[in-house]
Parts: C-alpha cells; structure tokens; sequence
C-alpha cells in the first residue's frame, strides 16, 4: 500500500512538476528567494502567455485594502507539457500562491506552488512544488 | 521490496507520464516509428535513413541531462564522467562545468564572465527574448526539430522561437566580408554517417552559456551530429574562439527523440521581467 501511494505521488508530481525548470532569465536578477511570501486571493486571469505565464490575483491586505498581485510562471509552453490547460485556473477561483517576491516590486513574485481551495474551504489540487 | 527497486519503478513511472500523456499538445505517433512487440517505441532501432541513403535527423529532440540540477537547473555536484574519447558534457549553465580547471578563458573573458554571475545575468540576451547561442539552444530545457532535406537542414527551436539553417550542398562559407548574425553561417557534409558541420560569421557579442561566457566574431565552431540509433542523437562540438579562449575545447550533447511529441508554439509576446531587474 505503501508503495503504491509513493508510486502515485511520484506520477502526480510527473505530470505537474516534473520537467526540469530551463532558464529565460537568472531567477535572482528579479527575485528573491530569502523573501518568499503566501498569498491567498481571487484569481483574475491566468495568461498562458511566453516568456511567462503569469497569474492575476486579488487579495486583500492586513488593512482591509484590496492588493493587485502579478505573479510570474514558467512559460506557457512548459506548463503545458506539465499538465496545465487554460482552464486550470479561472477568473474567481480561490488559490493560495506560494511565491519569492521580487526584489523591487512589493507586489510581485514568481510562483513556486499554487493550491487551489474548494468552495468548502478545503484545498483542492497543487501546481508546482516547493523549490529545489 | 528492495528500496533500489521502488526507486526504479518511481522513475520508470515518472519517465513514461512526464511526457506525452501529460503534454497537451496534440499526441501524434508518425507512422514509420519503430515500435517493440508491446507497443512501445523501440529507442535502440536504427536510425532512419533518407531516400538517398543518409542518415535522417529529422524529429523532435529533447536534450539529455548528464548533471544533477540545482536552483533553477545549474549543474551541481560532480560532473559526469564520458565514455573515452568524447569530451565533456556541455551544460546550459556553464560549459565549463565537466573541465577540471574549467574553459580555458582569455582574462577579458574570465572578467566578463565573473561580472556576468555578479549582476545575475541581467544583460542575458535571452531575458530580452533575444536569440541564444547555438551551446544555449543545444542544451535547453525545451526541444527542438530537426527538418532534414537532402540539400539543407532545418533546427527549430522551441525556445526563443529560434531557427537555425544548414546548407548541404556544397556551398562555401561566406568570407569574413560578410554580414554577421546571432546563429552565424552553416555550412555542412558528410563523412559517412556523421554530418559536419562548420559554423562562421557570428555577431560578436553571443553568450556562450548562462554564466555568460563571452564569444567573439572570431568564433568558429565545428559541429559533428550523429544518429547511433532511433532514440539517440549525439553531437560533438568543437568551440574554436581565439578571441576569447586560450585554446580551442569541444563538448558533447546529447538529446533523446521525442516520439508523438512536436513543438509547442513559443512567441515572446508578454516579456515583463526585464523591468523588474536589479
């Protein structure tokens, strides 16, 4: 039983995580990986779009105040071969993002997982995995 | 169960999902693919041929990683050893990565290359949805085809949207009067099953890896492709750059077909992560 779990954890990560990250550009040139944050908000739109994809949400500060969040995927085309479709993610979806904010925008970051979170608040699916 | 043994299953699982049943690009086996008695593709099948005897390249490859990957993919750990005779594995990284001293830099280049890593590579011209350099687009993370015809050949790159072209037929190399360009001018022949070919008249200012070291337009390279089964392309590449290097040095790449796969279509049309750098 054991294995078969680990056997169908390892295919679920192939299918979402595993093709290897390649590079457009040095992830430390724009993020920063000692500063990661979690976001949980409201999807506005996913671009599956090149060099990146990016993820559109809204969430809402300490304050109450709604914040705009641009965060930063791998390319369309690489989250294509892994499993995503552009119905993954839609307009009013609730998602946690788990991200590296950038250096010198406070409100972006590139992702390192997605959850997505049920109408009953439970998590539903994950995208990604943490960083290597 | 031996642990080694569930390893083995894991990675044989993840190898047969990763690729086409995940990939959402329509799945499309060509006729003529060598398959086993189970279905499956046969790798170690000979190599296709053209109507004129040569070896045929063409399909879409995917590149073999001999290193183990750390933060964002660079090489970490020790590099892999070569069979005898083949030199070092390249790497997207750093083509320095399996020479024990690393490439032999001239020191402009060892400088240039060191400011490179310094600033995070924010002059990559790949960041800018500029072209790669031949080292870059033979060893990245997205695949390639190769569209063989008996007087040209054709490497279309996923990444970038690169295309790169080969004459086979008998040309000349252009003289050094000639205009320079980001893939340079390929010429190529045949010596058995191996297609040489021998690459001129590149821009100066190419980055030779993700590191960035530096090429000149004195860059020439030398590039020997060989197909020793159906699976398997192998391609030797001497980089011969005295204006940046102390010596000429050749790595090995080598890349997996792809079977049912084809190129998803890559445009740069949303490139907003230059302005973010720092």
């Amino acid at each position: 039983m054991k294995i078969k779990l680990i056997i169908l954890s390892s295919i679920l990560s192939a299918i979402f995580v595993s093709a290897p990250l390649f590079a457009h550009h040095n992830f430390r040139s724009e993020f920063d990986i000692n500063q990661p944050v979690i976001v949980t908000g409201t999807v506005v739109r996913l671009a599956l779009t090149n060099p990146h994809a990016r993820l559109y949400i809204d969430a809402t500060d300490d304050n109450g105040e709604v914040v705009h969040w641009d965060f930063e995927l791998a390319a369309a085309s690489s989250l294509l071969r892994r499993g995503w479709k552009r119905n993954t993610l839609v307009e009013g979806d609730t998602v946690i993002v788990h991200a590296a904010r950038a250096r010198n925008a406070p409100n972006v970051g590139n992702v390192e997982f997605v959850t997505t979170v049920n109408k009953d608040g439970s998590e539903g699916f994950t995208f990604g995995s943490p960083r290597e | 169960m031996k642990l080694s043994f569930v390893l083995s299953i894991i990675m044989t699982a993840s190898l047969i999902v990763s690729m086409p049943t995940s990939a959402q690009w329509p799945y499309y086996l060509v006729p003529g693919t060598p398959l086993l008695p189970d279905g499956t593709v046969d790798m170690d099948a000979p190599a296709p041929r053209t109507a004129n005897g040569n070896v045929d390249f063409t399909g879409t490859w995917n590149v073999i990683r001999h290193y183990q990957g750390g933060e964002q993919g660079r090489p970490v750990g020790e590099p892999a050893e070569p069979p005898p005779g083949v030199p070092p594995y390249a790497t997207f990284w750093d083509q320095g990565f399996g020479f024990e001293n690393g490439l032999p830099y001239q020191p402009w280049a060892r400088e240039k290359r060191a400011e490179r890593m310094a600033n995070n590579g924010i002059e990559n011209p790949d960041s800018y949805c500029l072209p790669l350099g031949h080292m870059q687009f033979h060893t990245h993370g997205q695949p390639r085809d190769i569209v063989q015809g008996d007087d040209r050949l054709a490497i279309i790159y996923e990444a970038s949207a690169g295309v790169r072209q080969i004459f086979m037929d008998g040309r000349p190399a252009p003289d050094d009067e000639a205009l320079e360009w980001w893939y340079g001018y390929s010429v190529g022949h045949w010596e058995g099953d191996t297609l040489v070919v021998e690459t001129t008249n590149f821009r100066g200012d190419g980055w030779l890896d993700f590191n960035g070291s530096p090429t000149t337009e004195q860059l020439r390279t030398v590039e020997r492709f060989s197909r020793p089964t159906y699976g398997k392309l192998e391609i030797d590449i001497l980089i011969d750059d005295p204006g940046a290097y102390t010596e000429p040095f050749s790595l090995r790449i080598e890349q997996s077909i792809m079977p049912g796969d084809n190129l998803i279509e890559w445009v740069c049309e949303n490139e907003q992560s230059t302005q973010y750098f720092n």
